[in-house]
């Protein structure tokens, strides 16, 4: 449509909302990050980016975006795998199945993060998977939740779990697009489902840009995980130690503001956010630029 | 209401080409005028200009006297009918058709008559109660219509309208639109890539090509006079015979310059005495009504359409008549050289 | 192999396939559930009374079924309480968020404007930010403004969530109109603000109701801007499971694994409703109509 009488009228509401709750608070965030404010020291005046300096050089800091990088990767990672896997099993399935499964594959992403650090904490799943394996099949071994491979695994699993199904119902939608004409001359040619899946199914995954800014997305939102990782603080009785070894950027920025041993520091919280909010923005940046069609 | 392009183009963001091209039309009030061309040749473009739901990237649409350019589509006073009805399908026929006075909020005590009105008069009344999906194509596309005419439009619009519809359906609207055009007494512009619906509905036809217009004129000239050898070929069942003047023996008359000749199958005709053109018949047609030869004169196939109960045989030999006034005579671009 | 048992083995082998799929989503939903009502099947493994949990032997074990976890929840003070809480935030926010955001989106629609990347890139940006980039102010401001744990105060921040959300869904459904309805609107002379009541909301009603229970799913589900800005009067589920239902002060204190796991059921029970229902449009709302369906 033309350029005409466009009706600007329509967005102002939006737009306001836009600055009173983002654009606003995230500009006060970083004077704040400028500034050595703290609840107990509650001045404002600006002291430079010494408190972005002093970040890069904090090892907590360090630690806190390892633990971070490490549960996006893998999250991301089996979230997609698994996501295919479902995708797969739910196209090739007939009409009823279809229905009736990927009713009961989206629970997960209705259900509440919080919630989702229960569902796998070491009593829930363990208990009976451990009794089984020591007990059960009296094979003298457990799995040990203390141990960093467990509970981080452990972490993954919880966040793919309730993403996965988001990735699947992506898949499925790129795999419905895709011509069945490719899979009967594949058929005709003798291929193997294998090759079929390799040759056809998964570079058409790879290449949509559906799945591309589905990817993204997720990336950023993993990058503030909090839920999770804080539930597990208390599962390990963390929740007092700074720097511990659960702990993701948000859930790090939460113990330096409950904590008692620090006086709310709030300028040095707000950097850290700063900090992750700019990779968020650069991921925003590329989801965009990927997906022209979003502009439109 | 006259409406008047003036050098109107359009280019559309991240094109290589115009879509139109310096187009210079002039409409006149009342009539009906028929843009034809294949497609992307631009002719919806162009209506969607004169429209306004595209923007000019150069030239100036007028109506009447008023410049348009950045009059919104709103209020330049036009109806418009579009290929796939555009119905809207969360409402009754009664609805849809008393949308555009309802919109322009001049509801009013005659409104209800008026859509019974022009709902007989297309012969759909007894459908006011249902919505656009219980509907046929043909009925459809009369909702459409009465969805136009309501407003009382000094220009009325149509996208090739017919083209989702069965032949059947599109001979017994074609009579009907024209009936319409009659009635309401405006200027009707329509669009369209069959020549059929052209030549039997059109006041003038406007041909347009790759953005261009190459004639604007009565169906019977274009067809008759096409200013262009491509013209010749687009238009006809069959197309025109064009064949490079190289080819024939110096037994036809030909112009300075011209480096084409014209004819048309149906001006040809089989004669029993050694005439302008001998040739082997390689294969024929039946139509129904009559007979295509395919005669090998030369380098060249001619067509022609003869009558069921003529002469020839496939394979062998036949003369061909006409008369020098049915040659047209073409450049190496395809200009007529009159 | 004939074709006709190949087709069966696969089709086994697929169906164990589904099935043990289903068993990855419903097990440890279904162990929440149980643990809640002090089932704990542990024993029946070992055949001994015993649990074990790491290294440590946990006391309790065994199936004491008892439904005491349930019903403390469900006193009025503890998870109704909290579930009025809850409603009322997430609907006014919703509200909220639609009233603003449909026409937002009917613009971004159907117009092309200059800054129209920038609201994209905006509202993209707010649905992904961290809740400290803003928290931190909005905890001082709230504090200063009393805004603090109130029904406004959360209705407003999670318009940060709820507008993005509804936007930008209702931008791809009111693109996937068929263009010419609305030029054909446009042409018969209705204005905007007709259009948008009267063409383009009815055809786009299904997508406005995904996109509700959407937003209101993720309001229902946030966790981190209850666990700050509210207190004991707007105490949401989501803070409740956490911190007990019925504790009225600020308290990190762990509960009792039963009492965590009934309250974690009932939470999670509107949310897995409402979405069964709209599950249909569940990947576009997550990717914000980025993709086709």
């Amino acid at each position: 449509m033309t350029n005409l009488k466009v009706p600007y009228i329509f967005l102002i509401p939006s737009l306001i909302i836009i600055f009173l709750a983002g654009v606003g608070p995230v500009f006060q965030s970083f004077l704040l990050s400028l500034s050595e404010f703290s609840l107990v020291n509650p001045s404002q005046t600006p002291v430079g980016f010494q408190n972005y300096i002093a970040l890069l050089s904090d090892s907590i800091f360090w630690k806190a975006i390892q633990v971070t990088m490490l549960l996006v990767f893998g999250s991301v990672l089996l979230e997609f795998v698994v996501g295919i896997f479902l995708a797969l099993l739910i196209t090739s399935s007939g009409k009823r199945a279809r229905s009736v499964f990927s009713s009961i594959f989206v629970i997960p992403i209705a259900v509440a993060p919080i919630v989702t650090g229960i569902l796998w904490s070491p009593n829930s799943v363990f208990d009976d998977l451990n009794t089984l394996l020591y007990y059960g099949l009296s094979l003298g071994t457990y799995i040990d939740t203390t141990k960093p491979f467990t509970y981080y695994s452990l972490i993954i699993i919880s966040d793919a779990w309730i993403w996965a199904p988001l990735m699947m119902l992506v898949t499925v939608a790129i795999i419905r697009s895709i011509p069945k004409e490719q899979y009967e001359a594949a058929e005709v040619m003798g291929a193997s489902s294998w090759t079929k899946f390799q040759k056809i199914t998964f570079p058409a995954i790879i290449v949509s840009p559906a799945i591309l800014v589905t990817l993204l997305l997720r990336t950023a939102d993993a990058f503030r995980m909090f839920e999770v990782p804080y539930a597990w603080n208390f599962w390990l009785g963390q929740d007092a130690e700074l720097g511990a070894s659960v702990d993701t950027v948000s859930v790090l920025m939460w113990k330096m503001f409950s904590s008692t041993l620090y006086d709310f520091p709030i300028a040095q919280i707000t950097t850290i956010a700063i900090v992750l909010l700019m990779v968020t923005l650069t991921t925003c940046a590329l989801v965009l630029r990927r997906s022209p069609r979003l502009m439109e | 209401m006259q409406v008047t392009l003036k050098k109107v183009s359009k280019r559309f963001p991240n094109a290589e080409v115009d879509a139109v091209n310096q187009v210079d039309l002039e409409i006149v009030n009342k009539e009906f005028l028929v843009i034809l061309g294949p497609s992307g040749s631009g002719k919806s473009s162009l209506l969607r200009l004169i429209a306004g739901l595209e923007e000019v990237s150069g030239g100036e649409v007028y109506f009447g006297n008023e410049l348009m350019n950045d009059v919104s589509p709103r209020e330049r006073d036009i109806s418009m009918v579009f290929q796939n009805f555009a119905l809207f399908p969360n409402m009754t026929v009664y609805d849809n058709i008393a949308f555009p006075i309802r919109a322009s909020g001049k509801d009013s005590e005659n409104l209800d008559s008026e859509v019974k009105r022009i709902a007989s008069m297309l012969q759909i009344e007894g459908l006011l109660d249902r919505k656009p999906g219980a509907l046929s194509g043909g009925e459809q596309q009369r909702v459409s219509l009465g969805r136009a005419i309501i407003k009382k439009p000094k220009v009325f619009l149509m996208d090739e309208p017919l083209s989702n519809l069965d032949a059947s359906l599109r001979s017994e609207l074609r009579a009907e639109i024209k009936k319409l055009h009659k009635e309401l007494g405006i200027t009707f512009i329509y669009v369209t890539h069959d020549q059929t619906e052209a030549m039997t509905m059109a006041d003038r036809i406007a041909l347009i090509k790759d953005g261009k217009l190459l004639q604007v004129d009565k169906p019977e000239v274009i067809y008759d006079n096409p200013n262009h050898s491509w013209i010749g070929s687009f238009l006809g069942m069959p197309a025109m015979n064009l064949i490079s003047s190289s080819d024939l023996s110096g037994s036809i008359p030909s112009k300075k310059g011209a480096s084409v000749i014209g004819i048309r199958p149906e001006n040809l005709n089989i004669s029993t005495e050694k005439s302008k053109l001998t040739g082997s018949v390689i294969s024929t047609e039946y139509l129904g009504d009559s007979k295509i030869i395919n005669v090998q004169v030369g380098n060249s196939i001619i067509k022609a359409k003869v009558s069921n109960d003529s002469t020839f045989s496939v394979g062998a030999d036949v003369n061909l008549d006409f008369s020098d006034d049915d040659l047209r005579f073409f450049t190496d671009d395809g200009k007529n050289l009159g | 192999m004939s074709q006709n048992k190949q087709k069966n083995n696969s089709r086994y082998i697929r169906y164990i396939l589904l099935l043990s799929a289903s068993l990855w989503v419903l097990w440890p939903i279904s162990i929440m559930v149980e643990e809640g009502f002090r089932v704990d099947i542990g024993p029946l493994f070992s055949g001994r009374g015993a649990s074990f949990v790491g290294e440590f032997f946990q006391g309790q074990g065994g199936i004491r079924f008892s439904t005491i976890e349930y019903v403390k929840a469900l006193r009025i003070e503890a998870y109704p309480r909290l579930l009025v809480n809850s409603v009322i935030i997430a609907v006014s926010s919703v509200i909220v968020a639609v009233l603003a955001g449909l026409p937002a989106a009917f613009t971004m629609a159907m117009y092309k404007f200059r800054g129209k990347a920038f609201l994209t890139y905006a509202l993209l940006a707010m649905r992904t930010i961290s809740p400290f980039a803003v928290l931190l102010p909005f905890f001082l401001i709230y504090g200063r403004l009393g805004l603090f744990d109130t029904y406004q105060g959360m209705a407003f921040v999670y318009l940060i969530i709820n507008l993005p959300i509804i936007t930008l869904m209702m931008r791809g459904f009111f693109k996937d109109i068929p263009k010419e309805i609305f030029e054909a609107a446009f042409m018969s002379g209705a204005s905007d603000s007709y259009i948008l009541r009267k063409v383009a909301l009815p055809l786009a009603l299904p997508g406005l109701a995904a996109a509700a229970v959407f937003a209101f799913v993720g309001t229902w589900n946030e966790f981190f801007y209850a666990l700050f800005l509210t207190g004991t009067v707007t105490k949401t589920v989501s803070r409740g499971v956490w911190s007990g239902f019925s504790e009225s002060i600020e308290s990190f204190k762990i509960l009792e694994f039963d009492e965590l796991n009934a309250g974690g059921t009932l939470a999670i029970i509107p949310a897995v409703i409402l979405s069964l229902a709209v599950q249909r449009y569940l990947a576009r709302g997550i990717t914000l109509g980025a993709h086709e369906q």
